[in-house]
């Protein structure tokens, strides 16, 4: 196989995953493709990514929304189909990869519907269904991690399914998934159940987070009088979600890959994989491929969008672990943001509010296409 | 069998289907009094009367024909009438129902008592004299098995019913379970030959009604291209799946001593399984079908105690999740004993020793509380005899399947194998489907209705015969009876999952898979 970036990174024990899924991209034999040339290891999808496919009216999605709609399924059966289609079959383009993999290769995600993001035990209904009917080893249901959804992940992690947490931002966050996630396992310790086959990830969400940072600070530096004060201020732009994503790092090593964990371990637990999403570069100032670089190190995922995957390809370069070595700046930079009074804290807060609301709006939009579709295709007599 | 449908001509306006073009609109039935036996119970408030009202408002059934209610509940016609009313619910058309409430008369009496019989004669004459009916009628078991025996001796002894040949007819019709082993089949046949004939008895199993149960033939021997590979030279193995998500809702009584080997095996499954691997009849009647489903059923490997052990599979649901949602395991349903051994799923791998199919496994499953509701036979094809693509790095491939959907979303798919679009050669899976409801546009018959108007109209083909019954209950007995002794043991699946890991291994030590429902 050559030596792409890619494989580089997944030598040094970061896996790349695919932010991204539709019929298109399987059909083609796109996704296999880049399966077996070493460029993607694994898949995930949310409502925004599903959206975009099924209302693309690209592929077999139109035929089969149609088929879908004159046999009387309303909007949610369809969606249901079609989704759980491409996902199986994805599952089953990555079994190779699964089977031989690190135990971070070879999965694809399946989120549950963003309306449930404040509701604990629907969340827990909903992940136990599509678990049952996806039906794939290699399956990770999705679940936010929302205040609510954070005890849905103790209980579906108990249960026996695995879930990739999503719309993670925070440190505070962080700790508290991986509470869960150990207490879900302790549980099944406990009770003498298995632990095969159950997998775990959480998803940081990287750049979003210097979107919304950077405003702030450009919003600070138009209003400051002191020009060393803007100065400053604007020079932090691009480091906040570095440094916060560091900073979980950190959090990370110490969870999992210290003494805290080895009674679990020991019982053959794996270690709750932390995974950076949100790794497209949002502002074209930046390089396309920072969040890629930037955050390269071992017994960690990346997630992203097909651009990113085909820069990093094109121009990406791999130095070994960036983590480890940019603790110290990052504790650094962290420090600076405090003094200057920005509470990244605060920012994450109001992302994960901002990322049910956004997925929430996904999800309506395509049921609405849906629903456009069903009623042109009435039933006939 | 032809492509007849139910319900009257389009009116012209609507835009036509080609699909629909030449298919013959029926006549209505024979007039005939249907006696309807236990008309105030379950079956017959749920099922019965649902079909014969639709029938009836879709002009099926001769306008004189009558329908006579005989149970033990002390009722007048107007209370009979009123009672089914009630029932029916308010989606029913109010003239419809007035129309159909017409034919309804009642008879109450108790099953042994041959007053009642006599009650019910002198009823008929009346009626067939006021109506203008020449006499036939169609007698409708639709009480608990138990009370067959009763109905059966009265009716003889009532002479109410009339010899095979000639006019005017009468036929019985009989529900599943019909005997719950074979000696007591044998048994159940010998009382009802006491008082019919073979050619008047219309025992029922509705997956004959269905429009894709009745396709399975027209597929194979109505086209010219899939007989020719329907044999162990193009066939690697045959799956057989009828899978439900419902648990046993409330029917403990009945599923305790029945379990899926009578409820499903014995009947539904031994119809696909016969259907499927039947020679071509020489003529397209009742008969000559039924002639070569029994050849089948011969044709079956006959399995020892210890084969059981090796070739089936028998489980029980315990609590687990289905859509999402807990639900409690089969021991703990209402009316199902604590330490209950009855089965509710199995898988089983038979082998039809013939010319045609030696050496292809045939594995059936079915089970309740499955992730999803399905009914699927599937074909899977063997390999090309020789890897053209393997210098062009192409890896092994998957078998072409032929999959018959018998529901839900009826219908027809095949998958194989095609290069997808690019400079390099890769071969993809890739389906072509037939969906009966988006084919031709149009509800389908109800199986049971379809049924019902078959035997109002005296053709037999869509029902059980004799031996067709007795042969399949030897088959099940042979599994039912090493399983009382433990060989194999019951095994455990959590509800909403696809049934015990042993139903896999079964398939594996064949180095086959079972196909995705």
């Amino acid at each position: 196989m050559k030596r792409t970036p890619i494989v580089a990174l997944h030598d040094l024990g970061q896996s790349v995953w695919l932010d991204s899924i539709s019929d298109g991209l399987i059909q083609s034999g796109d996704l296999a493709r880049m399966i077996a040339e070493g460029s993607v290891y694994g898949v995930t999808s949310n409502p925004t990514i599903f959206k975009q496919a099924i209302g693309s009216d690209q592929g077999s999605y139109p035929a089969e929304i149609a088929r879908l709609a004159s046999s009387g399924k309303s909007p949610a059966e369809i969606f249901d189909e079609l989704s759980i289609r491409d996902i199986t079959r994805t599952a089953d383009l990555l079994a190779e990869a699964f089977r031989k993999g690190t135990g971070r290769d070879g999965f694809v995600s399946l989120e549950v519907m963003p309306s449930l993001a404040h509701n604990t035990e629907a969340t827990v209904v909903e992940a136990r269904r599509l678990w049952q009917l996806v039906h794939k080893p290699n399956l990770f249901v999705k679940v936010p991690a929302t205040p609510e959804g954070i005890p849905a992940i103790e209980r579906l992690i108990h249960e026996g399914i695995s879930i990739n947490v999503t719309l993670m931002f925070s440190r505070s966050q962080f700790v508290e998934v991986a509470n869960a996630y150990t207490r879900g396992i302790q549980r099944r310790i406990d009770e003498g159940l298995s632990l095969d086959g159950l997998h775990s990830v959480s998803s940081l969400f990287v750049s979003r987070l210097d979107t919304r940072v950077d405003k702030d600070l450009e919003a600070r530096a138009a209003k400051a009088s002191d020009p060393k004060e803007r100065e400053k201020l604007l020079a932090l732009r691009g480091t906040a979600a570095i440094a916060n994503a560091l900073d979980v790092w950190e959090e990370y090593r110490a969870r999992f890959f210290g003494p805290a964990f080895e009674p679990l371990r020991a019982k053959g637990a794996r270690p709750q994989w932390l995974l950076w999403a949100s790794t497209g570069t949002k502002n074209k100032a930046y390089s396309d491929v920072k969040y890629v670089e930037e955050l390269a190190g071992p017994d960690t995922i990346n997630t992203m969008p097909r651009e990113t995957i085909d820069a990093f390809l094109d121009h990406g370069t791999v130095n070994g672990n960036q983590l480890d070595p940019h603790i110290e700046t990052a504790r650094a930079t962290r420090k600076k943001f405090a003094e200057v009074g920005i509470s990244l804290e605060d920012h994450c807060q109001k992302l994960l509010e901002e990322g049910v609301e956004i997925f929430d709006k996904s999800f309506d939009d395509m049921m609405d296409v849906l629903r456009e579709r069903s009623a042109a295709l009435a039933h006939r007599p | 069998m032809t492509a007849k449908t139910l319900t009257p001509a389009p009116p012209p306006e609507t835009p036509t289907n080609p699909l629909r073009e030449g298919s013959v609109t029926l006549g209505a039935a024979e007039p005939c009094s249907i006696v309807v036996f236990g008309a105030t119970g379950d079956l017959s408030h749920r099922k019965l009367i649902p079909a014969l009202l639709r029938l009836s408002a879709e002009q099926c059934i001769h306008p004189r024909t009558t329908i006579i209610g005989f149970a033990r509940k002390a009722m007048s016609t107007q209370q009979f009438r009123d009672d089914l009313r009630a029932t029916a619910g308010s989606g029913v058309d109010a003239t419809e129902w007035e129309r159909f409430a017409q034919r309804l008369e009642y008879v109450t009496s108790v099953f042994e008592d041959a007053g009642g019989y006599q009650r019910l004669a002198s009823l008929l004459g009346k009626l067939e004299n006021e109506r203008g009916i020449p006499g036939n009628r169609l007698f409708y078991l639709a009480t608990p098995p138990q009370e067959y025996e009763a109905i059966l001796e009265q009716l003889g002894q009532a002479k109410l019913v009339y010899p095979p040949k000639g006019q005017p007819w009468s036929r019985v019709i009989i529900e599943k379970p019909f005997g719950h082993d074979l000696a007591s089949a044998q048994d159940l046949n010998r009382k009802i030959h006491a008082v019919f004939d073979e050619t008047q008895i219309y025992r029922i199993d509705h997956y004959l009604g269905k429009e894709s149960v009745q396709n399975i033939l027209v597929l194979r021997l109505g086209n010219g291209i899939f007989e020719p590979l329907w044999n162990n030279r193009y066939v690697d193995h045959v799956q057989i799946a009828v899978a439900e998500s419902v648990g046993v809702e409330g029917r403990a009584g009945y599923y305790e001593s029945a379990g899926v080997s009578r409820d499903i095996l014995q009947n539904h499954i031994m119809q696909l399984l016969t259907l499927t691997a039947m020679e071509p009849p020489a003529r397209f009647d009742a008969d000559s079908i039924r002639d070569e489903k029994v050849k089948v059923l011969r044709a079956l490997r006959p399995m020892s105690a210890s084969d059981v052990g090796t070739t089936t599979v028998r489980g029980q649901y315990k609590a687990g999740a289905v859509a999402g949602s807990p639900v409690p395991g089969y021991r703990e349903e209402p009316g199902v004993g604590p330490k209950s051994m009855t089965e509710t799923y199995l898988a089983a791998r038979f082998e039809v020793d013939n010319w045609r199919w030696s050496g292809v496994p045939f594995f059936v499953r079915s089970g309740k509380r499955l992730p999803k509701r399905v009914t699927e036979i599937g074909i899977v094809f063997r390999q090309p005899p020789y890897a053209l693509f393997r210098s062009a790095g192409v890896g092994p491939l998957d078998a072409n399947v032929l999959r018959l959907r018998i529901q839900p979303d009826d219908g027809i798919s095949l998958t194989f194998g095609a290069k997808s679009p690019g400079q390099t050669l890769h071969i993809d899976p890739v389906r072509m489907d037939f969906y009966y409801l988006t084919a031709f546009g149009a509800d389908p018959p109800e199986a049971y209705e379809r049924l019902l108007l078959d035997c109002n109209r005296g053709d037999i083909t869509l029902f059980a015969r004799k031996d067709e019954v007795e042969l399949a209950w030897e088959a099940v007995d042979a599994i039912t009876g090493a399983w009382s002794k433990g060989t194999p043991p019951l095994t455990f699946y959590p509800a909403g999952t696809w049934g015990p890991a042993e139903a896999d291994a079964l398939v594996r030590r064949d180095g086959r898979e079972w196909l995705r429902l």
